[in-house]
């Protein structure tokens, strides 16, 4: 059970804000004290904790999440910064008990060790796809054909992945795995 | 046991995996508990010197007065915590002065404050009104420092102490000697020699989950949830700095994310919030900063490491010297034994190793992935690459004929060994005989080619362990040690190896780890814990399969009703009987009484560190790698990796080639990018520290010999936790040679260094 810090907060004297997002389909509002980051707001007021603190200033990845489809690393995003959005958060990429493609591949190419980076690198990668999807380019991008680059219309290699998940960080070095699952769901997205 | 019916050896998904990919697998700090309040850290800003008094004593008021704060500890209102004793302090990197004890400060980030509030936001605000003053001291911030200065005299009855020292033994092994020597003291004069420098620096382990912990209190007893990868060292020493006996703690250490070393020994933060947590009578909660990770988890010490080689022509070694400087902190001791490997890596009649150990104002370094193994691979690695250029031979010839086919330091023969085959098999899946010998000998595309290679050992570790059994009629048999899931994939291979020693399919088995109300054991460290608490589930599960042959010969409605147990066979969860009758074992089971079932197959077990006296126990493998180097632009890139390791038997290769593979990433982190970054006066944090990150790891190729070491364990394993990492640096800097003619002995290898002209002694630009 969460503990109800909201009488506590209120009582101190600070400036709070009313807040209402919509979290993996649920809408929830609540006052907040403003200097709350959007992973503190996740992890200690609503019970997800399945988006992690790696660093705490956007280094790492591990807190990445999807605020109205784009990946954000939410320790540097505060949470009344995005009054009235939709966030997913790893908890809200599975379809009930079915796991997304996503989530599969990375369960078949043991896309992790720890663990403690892959909602991250999920999320980054959910997102990531999205990107790729309609058109956004990255700077390997440049290096295939003119062609390719004018219209968006890249294949997601290897390169590529490595290139757009870059910013997510596994000390356990499972980034050959994470890359041949994001790939493998992209194939299989297609298909 | 057929091939199809055993779990061992297959591809299995991790057990806890599915957790891992929909966000349900918990962490320490993903724990919630009614009431809870939040901690954070003050440290202090200097490396030596006093911190005053008055200052701690108005910044603490300042933070009670502030919104939500509910309490701040400090040195003058801190409970007296108990000294450690001698035996967690003497040989091992626990402190030997108890945190908040006394006004001293002896490193930049020592504890010197606990700010608790109502939220995170609140109890960081809290730290920030703190403005402390200090009387500062001259630091000792280097070994070369420690070494020309005066020794100050000890303080604190010993608890903090200068000077330097040179340590007998690794840890509690005895016979891992950290001074030896072997043959005549002086070379022959027959043999030419290699003689060099190499210098590694201050290495962090980063695992990405920060150190997390959450106490509380009830009647009198302590239950923590903590990031750490020592159950039992922790209860220990909790009860030691709390003056409470072991049985009023408990330790929970659910998922831990990454520890590489780190996330044990140094529990002075765990214990101000089991403190704090006392004092509040409410659940407290601390999440250690990354800043704080640098100073408060251990770190990999620098080292300085001379090493000589001395072989007669055609490249048979005749001596090896490998000598070690490195650094710890004033209050524990910490030796990087990095020359353990080289008395017995290489034949080698005459043999000197040294470690020198100075005391800095740096906090306190600790065991990193690989200790001694890491940094002192990349030195004789390097030294036997340069060895090889010497002599005008190959890199793989060189250390083929170089072969020690005995333990040198003990003479004692290996358990088993196939490193002749890791070098065979590497060299063929690497294409190395395309190699040309001479460096600046191959490009591609305009930069410059190198393919370098090195040795890789680690040694075979196993220590005692225990492991309980609960078997369940509906659910299935839960084997629980009192280990941890850091990464390492322990719940899955000791599911695999329950399974196996059973008769059981894997969906009947499951495995529970991090609770020390479980069976002891080890520090989830030196790659030993599959041998050791594989060994105690191996145990388990066959004391297990002996009783349930008891309960179906002994149920007078079983069908083996009277037969010979030693004539039933289990396997995949069906009993068989010598005359071909079969049933499943699991339908037969809930045809008993439950009760009696459940009780007949419910008990602990203890497995010893086995009979290690007639073998020496060591892994051992090959890594060959291609690296470009774009001089124009300072960058190496690590392209290709091929490694073939010799580690016993290999229970799961999908988990065993990614555990290798990050090993080596985390080598590469070490060649190329990491360092610490002090600044060298203040010793303050300056700058990040750079990882290896998805744009920056070779495409692998990993292999297994994969033939069992029966005479370690039981299940034939080597652990292959470090191995990975080891000899990683040093086959990055033989291809950096090769590739452009630069013998570099200082990590991280920067883009200074490889835009340095070559050779040095040309002038850069040519007279007009």
């Amino acid at each position: 059970m969460m503990p109800d810090h909201s009488q506590e907060q209120a009582s101190a004297s600070l400036p709070t804000f009313p807040l209402t997002l919509n979290i993996n389909g649920e809408t929830r509002s609540l006052e907040i004290d403003i200097r709350t980051t959007l992973l503190d707001l996740l992890r200690e007021r609503l019970n997800k904790p399945g988006t992690k603190k790696g660093c705490d200033h956007g280094l790492c990845g591990a807190c990445t999440v999807s605020v109205n489809g784009e990946r954000v690393v939410s320790c540097l995003t505060l949470a009344a910064s995005i009054d009235g959005s939709d966030v997913l958060t790893i908890e809200g990429l599975a379809d009930g008990a079915e796991l997304s493609s996503l989530q599969q591949c990375f369960l078949e190419h043991d896309g992790f060790q720890c663990g403690y980076c892959t909602p991250g690198q999920i999320s980054s990668a959910h997102a990531m796809l999205a990107e790729h999807a309609r058109g956004d380019l990255s700077m390997v991008s440049f290096e295939t054909t003119r062609e390719a680059v004018l219209t968006g219309q890249l294949e997601l290699t290897e390169h590529e992945v490595r290139e757009r998940m870059a910013g997510n960080i596994c000390r356990c070095g499972a980034y050959a795995n994470i890359v041949a699952a994001v790939r493998a769901a992209d194939q299989r997205g297609r298909a | 046991m057929a091939p199809e019916e055993s779990s061992v050896g297959k591809e299995v998904n991790r057990v806890e995996g599915h957790a891992k990919v929909t966000g349900s697998a918990l962490y320490s700090a993903d724990f919630h508990f009614p009431n809870l309040a939040y901690a954070a850290l003050v440290q202090s800003e200097i490396p030596n010197g006093r911190v005053e008094a008055e200052s701690l004593r108005t910044s603490a008021e300042r933070a009670s007065r502030a919104p939500g704060v509910l309490f701040v500890l400090t040195p003058l209102n801190c409970p007296p915590l108990n000294v450690l004793s001698r035996d967690l302090t003497f040989d091992l990197p626990l402190e030997r002065r108890p945190p908040l004890s006394d006004l001293s400060v002896q490193h930049v980030g020592q504890h010197l404050a606990m700010v608790v509030a109502n939220s995170p936001e609140n109890a960081t605000d809290g730290v920030s009104l703190f403005s402390l003053e200090y009387v500062e001291a001259a630091p000792q911030l280097s070994a070369e420092e420690v070494l020309s200065q005066p020794v100050p005299a000890d303080e604190k009855n010993g608890q903090i102490r200068h000077g330097s020292y040179l340590p007998d033994h690794f840890v509690k092994l005895t016979e891992e000697k950290l001074q030896d020597h072997r043959g005549p003291a002086e070379a022959s004069p027959s043999t030419f020699q290699v003689d060099s420098t190499y210098t590694t620096p201050v290495n962090a382990h980063y695992p990405i989950e920060l150190a997390s912990t959450i106490a509380f209190w009830e009647e009198g007893k302590l239950t923590v949830h903590d990031s750490t990868r020592w159950i039992a060292g922790e209860r220990k020493a909790l009860a030691g700095y709390l003056g409470i006996p072991e049985a009023d703690i408990r330790i929970l250490s659910p998922l831990v994310g990454g520890a590489f070393g780190s996330k044990s020994f140094l529990w002075m933060h765990v214990a101000l919030t089991a403190v704090a947590a006392r004092e509040l009578q409410r659940p407290v909660k601390l999440v250690l900063t990354r800043d704080q990770m640098f100073s408060s988890t251990g770190h990999r010490p620098r080292t300085k490491q001379r090493i000589q080689l001395s072989a007669f022509e055609g490249g048979l070694i005749e001596g090896s010297e490998h000598h070690t400087l490195t650094e710890t902190s004033t209050v524990a001791h910490f030796c990087e034994p990095a020359g353990l490997s080289t008395r017995f890596l290489y034949h080698s009649p005459r043999l000197a190793v040294s470690h020198q150990v100075a005391r800095i104002n740096a906090p306190t370094p600790c065991f990193m992935r690989g200790p001694g193994e890491a940094p002192g691979l990349f030195a004789l690695e390097s030294a036997m690459d340069e060895l090889a250029y010497s002599a005008g031979m190959d890199p793989v010839q060189l250390r083929v004929l170089n072969h020690a086919d005995i333990d040198q330091t003990n003479g004692k023969t290996w358990s088993t060994k196939h490193l002749l085959e890791c070098y065979e098999q590497g060299r063929k899946k690497f294409g190395w005989e395309k190699r040309t010998m001479a460096p600046r000998s191959m490009t591609r595309d305009g930069v410059q080619i190198g393919w370098g290679m090195a040795t890789a050992t680690y040694p075979g570790r196993r220590m005692p362990a225990g492991c309980r059994v609960i078997t369940n009629v509906e659910r299935g048999v839960e084997f629980a040690s009192a280990t941890h899931e850091v990464g390492n994939g322990v719940r899955t291979v000791m599911s695999q190896v329950a399974a196996d020693a059973c008769g059981l399919p894997m969906e009947r088995v499951s495995f529970a780890s991090g609770d020390s109300f479980f069976p002891d054991a080890p520090y989830s460290g030196a790659s030993q814990t599959t041998a050791t608490v594989g060994s105690a589930v191996y145990k388990a599960a066959m004391e297990w399969q002996q009783r349930v042959k008891q309960l179906v010969i002994s149920d007078a409605a079983s069908p083996f009703h009277s037969h010979d147990p030693a004539a039933l066979t289990i396997t995949a969860g069906v009993v068989h009987s010598a005359d071909g009758f079969s049933v499943g074992l699991w339908e037969l089971l809930r045809t008993f009484d439950t009760t009696t079932v459940e009780h007949a197959l419910t008990f602990d077990v203890q497995s010893d560190a086995g009979d290690q006296e007639k073998f020496a126990f060591q892994s051992f493998g090959a890594h060959f790698c291609e690296v470009e180097v774009d001089e124009e632009i300072g960058r190496a890139t690590v392209t290709k990796w091929v490694a073939v390791f010799d580690c016993g038997r290999v229970l799961n290769p999908k988990l065993a080639r990614n555990q290798i593979m990050g090993g080596i990433t985390f080598g590469l982190g070490m060649a190329l990018l990491e360092q610490v970054p002090y600044d060298a006066k203040t010793s303050l944090l300056i700058g990040e520290y750079y990882l290896p990150t998805h744009a920056d790891r070779p495409d692998f190729d990993i292999s297994f010999i994969d033939k069992p070491d029966y005479a370690l364990d039981p299940i034939g394993v080597r652990g292959i936790g470090e191995i990975g990492a080891c000899g990683v640096p040093a086959a990055i800097a033989n291809a950096i040679f090769h590739a452009t003619g630069k013998r570099l002995r200082d990590l991280p290898i920067m883009l200074e260094q490889l835009m340095k002209p070559f050779p040095e002694s040309t002038p850069h630009m040519e007279a007009v």
